[in-house]
């Protein structure tokens, strides 16, 4: 069973944030269509999708804070990175960034999917995985062009699965 | 807003038969997006996998997560 680490949740968040959330026009993210290929865990190749905004500081640019709307760029990760390379670069001020800048891994959890691939839970992580920054308000351009060109990559992958990890 | 934007890619991903698990940190956000297969996790925003010091745990939620899948 899961332990109880803390919950605080919206409770926590204060008034501007949410009455925020209660007037913001969320997007229906209910797929057009259900998949019907269901390769088992063991023989499938997994990625990992993140909006913890992580980064590498020798390799990437950092997510640009400044952007009404917020940053839709993605970074990719690659799946031999040295964890503590990875940097919160998350502009939230919603979220105990805490967590994630002690344990990166927590909000791409690399090392943890390596461990399931060594115990053949499952059968392989993918080269590569994909980082964004979740803080946005006007996704027209992140369905208009970053999401394809991630799902793009994920099918030219192989990828028969991919885990979200949200902050 | 990080749940809609991770439900984005869940959605454009099944899409083209790319199965998807979501760790959900707020479920009424989770719920309200309509997303398809996701992990309720009893933790803080900023805390998708629990504790940053329980690597075995921290798999666990992982595990759970991808078997949502099968």
């Amino acid at each position: 069973m899961l332990d109880i680490f803390r919950i605080k949740k919206l409770s926590h968040l204060s008034f501007v944030d949410k009455s925020a959330l209660s007037i913001y026009p969320w997007k229906d993210c209910k797929p057009g269509k259900t998949s019907s290929v269901t390769l088992p865990l063991f023989e499938s190749n997994i990625a990992i999708v993140s909006s913890a905004g992580m980064y590498v500081r020798e390799l990437h640019d950092t997510f640009d804070h400044t952007i009404k709307g917020g940053d839709c760029s993605y970074r990719v990760i690659q799946r031999n990175i040295e964890i503590d390379q990875l940097i919160d670069g998350h502009r939230s001020r919603s979220f105990d960034h805490s967590g994630i800048k002690k344990n990166p891994s927590t909000g791409m959890p690399i090392p943890q999917l390596k461990s399931l691939v060594e115990e053949g839970f499952i059968g392989s992580l993918n080269h590569r995985h994909f980082s964004l920054m979740g803080s946005i308000l006007a996704p027209l351009r992140l369905i208009k062009y970053t999401i394809p060109e991630i799902v793009e990559k994920l099918v030219r992958d192989k990828v028969n699965a991919v885990l979200l990890v949200p902050v | 807003m990080c749940p809609q934007t991770v439900g984005l890619v869940q959605k454009a991903c099944e899409e083209v038969e790319i199965q998807c698990a979501t760790i959900s940190i707020i479920d009424e956000l989770t719920q309200k997006l309509h997303i398809r297969r996701y992990l309720s996790v009893p933790y803080e925003l900023g805390y998708p996998l629990g504790d940053p010091d329980d690597f075995t745990h921290q798999k666990e939620i992982c595990r759970k997560a991808l078997s949502l899948i099968q």
